[in-house]
């Protein structure tokens, strides 16, 4: 099976070869490409299985929604995607129901292996080395517990989980710095900092569940903290900043009504932190708010506002700010495009679930 | 995004009641078969009663594959007898009550009931009630409302069946059916035990463009199941009946079709068990019918070995229905109900009382031009829930071989909010509304009648708003439930059947086709982009044609039933494909004094069609069936 397997990862290398050279014939000269397309992941139902891609063309304004489907003779994801992720032209998409990160090519949308399955309930990844590390949920214990998470390691020219390491209950978001893994136990109030020279690790306690993490300009990282629905007092929540270098806490700024998925999206410059936040019940309207990371104060007014935002990104080539509408998962989304400023420049309506972001 | 996972099992997770009975004596055939209670005070709307054949063929079948192969309601199966739920002239799958002697089988947590969970076994007559009728029979009654009969026949002596099925995937069926009985007194037994492995294989291919075929795994299903009742004539004028029905429903949560061999199968598992008792006595005075009952359901779901969901109920009605005159027929009543769940996420001790009551009053005004006007309301703590009226009316003329029925009805109709939209954490919220059902029908029926030809004939056309459905967003960083959908409706049904008899036999031919359009006209904010379009799983077309011979000790019928294509929930990009199934059967009965074996031989999806009812989830292609039945004093 794996001699298969090795077979068939040489036969698509060899056939992407053919691809990028044709294309590098055609083009000529040494420009790099403006990051105007825009990937959209649609998370999709759970247990449906429709989860897509959307690609958002930003100098032209158009939408085509399930662009690897189309790419691949109509053979679709079939999970409920979680988030997405690019390492040197490789798009991986990791995804729940089914349990898999799919792979496939940036540039054209199509596959470029079979998934890596052997792994369970993955959320989100990211790569240090030749190594991608992905955080797993691991199965449901009772009453939607979860005792057995774990960081699922692959290697990224076998594309096979080839080891595990320790983490605390519900890992979430996970960056890379400095050869160190923080990651966002969002099931307790902690992250855990993973060595990844010796792989010891030690834990960090915050205020409230962790949840996506940013670097700032100035090389501080940010992680935010909220109430994973309920379970931590709203005046818990917030952003928390960590200082990498003694990975201890420093400041921390109360976001009320900060998303409980609390993702987030970081300029260009590293100034400016977007963030996701409702309004408190019984209201239903949501916000984006933002941080500057030079004065640790939160604007005052909300940049933009609207009915259930799920997800944010922001193009830092163009200095665009994406907002994701999931329509409450019960039909199509939508995705809406601002400036800086908040002035709406565009929107389009996506498949189920829009939620995470990725520009090429 | 974690939410999605809860959100699912809040709204989707799993399956489960209501409560009471109410009947009127017609002579069948020489069989005492009961009419359901409510039909004289509906006369203006649509009712088909299973035919006996029909059951007999699917007799190790469940309700899903009764509603999907002879009517035109669409069932949504997500995989191989894995969750059925129902979409009724285009409504929601809780807006169909399923209902056993008067209790509403839905569960009260979800909603809805799982159609693959109910053996047709148990029953001896399975009436579908097209259209609004939650005046007479109370919440989820919108799109229509299925009834699930086993009456007393006042058997005298012994009878006694017994079934055996073996097929395709490791489906073996075991039954026993027994009658005993002396003319007053009455006892009715029906047991089942079913397994199905259900590794059933499907074709895929993967991402490098290689085909294989895959084995289904993680799908199992085991149920079984004991019904019981005793009838007792207390005297010339009166009956009690104790009804008992128990059984364990355990199955494999299908997974999602695979996009690569050795991708992961295992998957969830749910375990049903259910507890339904009625006890009932009918007494018949000189100028009308008493009628009063009790109820205990007991529905416990345990998921992947861990999480319980239970609710229990216990429930009391009384009703009298008075003959004012030979045209004029009131029936008035009321029932109450105790409901105690215990769900991890509702707070403890957390117990709810609701009340029915309810007026009928039916008018011949002409001869053969009968009206009926019927309310009612439920009372639900904290709830909003509106009466539900209408108004039922039909008119009969009769030609020389001819019956032609008009019908006509208006109604509203409601749906209380389940427990977990009311009661779950922090989220759910006691003060929803009712959703509300607008309906109007007409109708015509024709029979026809001469000699060894017969012929039925029926239209039906509907026209439904659906307002104030309940959907789940986020507010104020919390999904919650929010009165925000609203819905239309509109469509037509023809039904038609051809019975010829023959030297020895007779020959049957049948027909049905339903056209609807369900359309979502507010959506869950004011820019939804899935406003104006048709909802997702809910097809516009259905139809199907049926045949069958009965010739001498042999029967040969074929059985086909279309249904077209479906929107995903991505009611804009994703279609899915439709498709067309075709079944055939035959059997061979030998007598042998009083007693009767028959042998059947089932082929099912001849064709062998490649298809999914719900995108993603395989389903088998060709596969058998073999049945025995041993009947002792037929």
């Amino acid at each position: 099976m794996n001699r298969i397997n090795n077979f068939m990862s040489i036969a698509v290398t060899i056939a992407g070869l053919v691809f990028f050279s044709s294309c590098d014939s055609s083009s000529g000269g040494e420009e790099i490409p403006m990051k105007t397309g825009v990937l959209i992941v649609n998370a999709g139902n759970f247990g449906q299985g429709n989860g897509s891609v959307s690609f958002y063309d930003e100098e032209v304004g158009t939408i085509a929604n399930n662009v690897i489907k189309d790419a691949n003779n109509g053979s679709d994801i079939g999970a409920t995607i979680e988030s997405i992720y690019q390492h040197e032209g490789v798009g991986f998409l990791v995804c729940n129901a089914t349990d898999k990160v799919e792979f496939f090519s940036v540039e054209d949308y199509k596959y470029l292996a079979n998934p890596t399955t052997s792994i369970s309930q993955p959320r989100y990844m990211t790569v240090a080395g030749d190594k991608a590390y992905i955080t797993c949920w691991g199965p449901w214990s009772k009453n939607f517990t979860l005792e057995e998470s774990y960081i699922a390691v692959m290697d990224l020219n076998s594309k096979e989980i080839i080891d595990s390491l320790e983490c605390g209950s519900g890992p979430e978001g996970i960056v890379s710095v400095n050869n160190k893994l923080y990651i966002a136990n969002s099931f307790e109030t902690t992250v855990t900092v993973v060595n990844l020279s010796d792989d010891s690790s030690e834990k960090i306690d915050l205020n409230a569940a962790p949840q996506h993490f940013a670097m700032d300009g100035s090389g501080t990282l940010w992680v935010t903290v909220s109430s994973n629905f309920g379970v931590h007092p709203e005046d818990k929540v917030g952003l928390q900043a960590i200082n990498t270098s003694t990975d201890s806490k420093n400041s921390f700024v109360k976001i009320p009504g900060l998303s409980d998925d609390g993702v987030l999206a970081i300029d260009g410059s590293g100034e400016n932190i977007y963030l996701l936040t409702a309004q408190p019940w019984p209201a239903t309207e949501t916000e984006v708010f933002v941080f500057d990371t030079k004065t640790n104060t939160l604007g005052s007014d909300a940049l933009v506002s609207g009915e259930n935002f799920n997800g944010i990104g922001f193009n830092e080539t163009t200095d665009k700010l994406y907002v994701a509408d999931a329509a409450g998962f019960s039909g199509n989304g939508k995705i809406m495009v601002y400036d800086v400023d908040g002035l709406a420049l565009d929107n389009q309506i996506t498949s189920i679930g829009p939620f995470h972001f990725m520009f090429k | 995004m974690k939410i999605i996972f809860s959100i699912s099992f809040i709204l989707f997770g799993c399956i489960g009641f209501d409560a009471i009975s109410q009947m009127k004596t017609v002579e069948l055939d020489g069989v005492t078969i009961e009419a359901l209670p409510f039909e004289k005070f509906i006369s203006g709307s649509k009712i088909k009663k299973s035919d006996s054949l029909q059951l007999e063929i699917l007799g190790q079948g469940t309700l899903a594959d009764y509603m999907q192969q002879n009517t035109t309601v669409y069932i949504k199966e997500q995989g191989n007898k894995m969750l059925a739920s129902v979409s009724f002239r285009g409504t929601g799958s809780s807006h169909t009550g399923v209902f056993w002697h008067g209790i509403n089988l839905n569960s009260l947590t979800l909603g809805n009931s799982d159609f693959n969970g109910v053996p047709l076994f148990l029953f001896d007559e399975i009436t579908v009630q097209y259209g609004g009728a939650s005046s007479l029979l109370g919440s989820d009654a919108i799109g229509g409302s299925i009834h699930l009969s086993s009456n007393p026949r006042w058997t005298d002596g012994v009878k006694l069946q017994l079934r055996q099925d073996f097929g395709s995937f490791g489906n073996v069926f075991s039954g026993i059916k027994l009658d005993l009985g002396n003319g007053k007194w009455e006892s009715k037994t029906r047991i089942f035990n079913r397994v199905l492995r259900n590794d059933f294989s499907y074709n895929i291919t993967d991402r490098l463009g290689d085909n294989f075929e895959i084995e289904q795994k993680n799908a199992e299903v085991h149920n079984y199941a004991l019904l019981q009742e005793f009838n007792r004539k207390i005297s010339s004028k009166g009956y009690l009946s104790l009804k008992g029905w128990m059984g364990k429903n355990f199955h494999q949560v299908q997974p999602l079709m695979v996009t690569a061999p050795g991708e992961d199968q295992t998957g969830d598992e749910i375990q049903d068990k259910n507890l339904r008792l009625v006890g009932a006595y009918k007494h018949f005075f000189k100028k009308g019918i008493l009628q009063s009952g009790v109820g205990y359901v007991w529905d416990y779901q345990l998921f992947n070995k861990t999480d319980v969901i239970e609710t229990k109920r216990l429930s009391a009605n009384l009703s009298y229905e008075w003959n004012l005159s030979d045209k004029t027929v009131i029936n008035a009543g009321g029932n109450a109900k105790y409901i105690v769940p215990n769900v991890w996420s509702y707070e403890e001790d957390l117990t709810e009382w609701r009340e029915d009551v309810f007026l009928s009053l039916s008018q011949e005004i002409l001869e053969h031009w009968q009206l009926s006007l019927n309310a009612r309301k439920t009372f639900v703590p904290f709830t909003e829930s509106p009466v539900a009226p209408s108004i039922s009316t039909s008119y009969l003329i009769k030609a020389h071989d001819l019956d032609l029925t008009f019908r006509a009805q208006v109604e509203r109709s409601y749906r209380i909010p389940t427990f977990n939209d009311r009661y779950w954490g922090a989220q759910g919220r006691a003060d929803l509304k009712s959703e509300k059902g607008y309906s109007m029908e007409v109708g015509h029926n024709l029979v026809w009648e001469k000699g060894d030809y017969s012929m039925d004939f029926d239209v039906a056309a509907y026209y439904m708003i659906v307002d104030d459905w309940i959907a789940w967003k986020p507010s104020g960083n919390l999904w919650r439930p929010f009165n925000l959908k609203k819905v239309e409706a509109s469509g037509i049904e023809l039904n038609g059947k051809l019975n010829w008899r023959i030297p020895h036999g007779k020959f049957e031919l049948g027909g049905m086709y339903a056209y609807n359009r369900s359309v979502l006209l507010q959506g869950i904010s004011e820019n939804d982009p899935s406003v104006g379009y048709q909802l997702p799983y809910t097809p516009k077309h259905r139809f199907g044609l049926n045949a069958s011979l009965i010739f001498k000790k042999y029967r040969f019928s074929i059985n086909n039933y279309y249904t077209g294509k479906r929107y995903g929930i991505d009611v804009i990009n994703e279609e899915i494909d439709d498709f067309f199934i075709t079944n055939i059967t035959m059997s061979k009965n030998f007598s042998i004094g009083k007693n009767m074996i028959s042998v059947e031989g089932q082929v099912l999806n001849l064709l062998d069609t490649e298809y999914q009812n719900v995108k993603r989830y395989a389903m088998p292609g060709r596969n058998y069936l073999l049945s025995l039945n041993f009947i002792i004093n037929k």
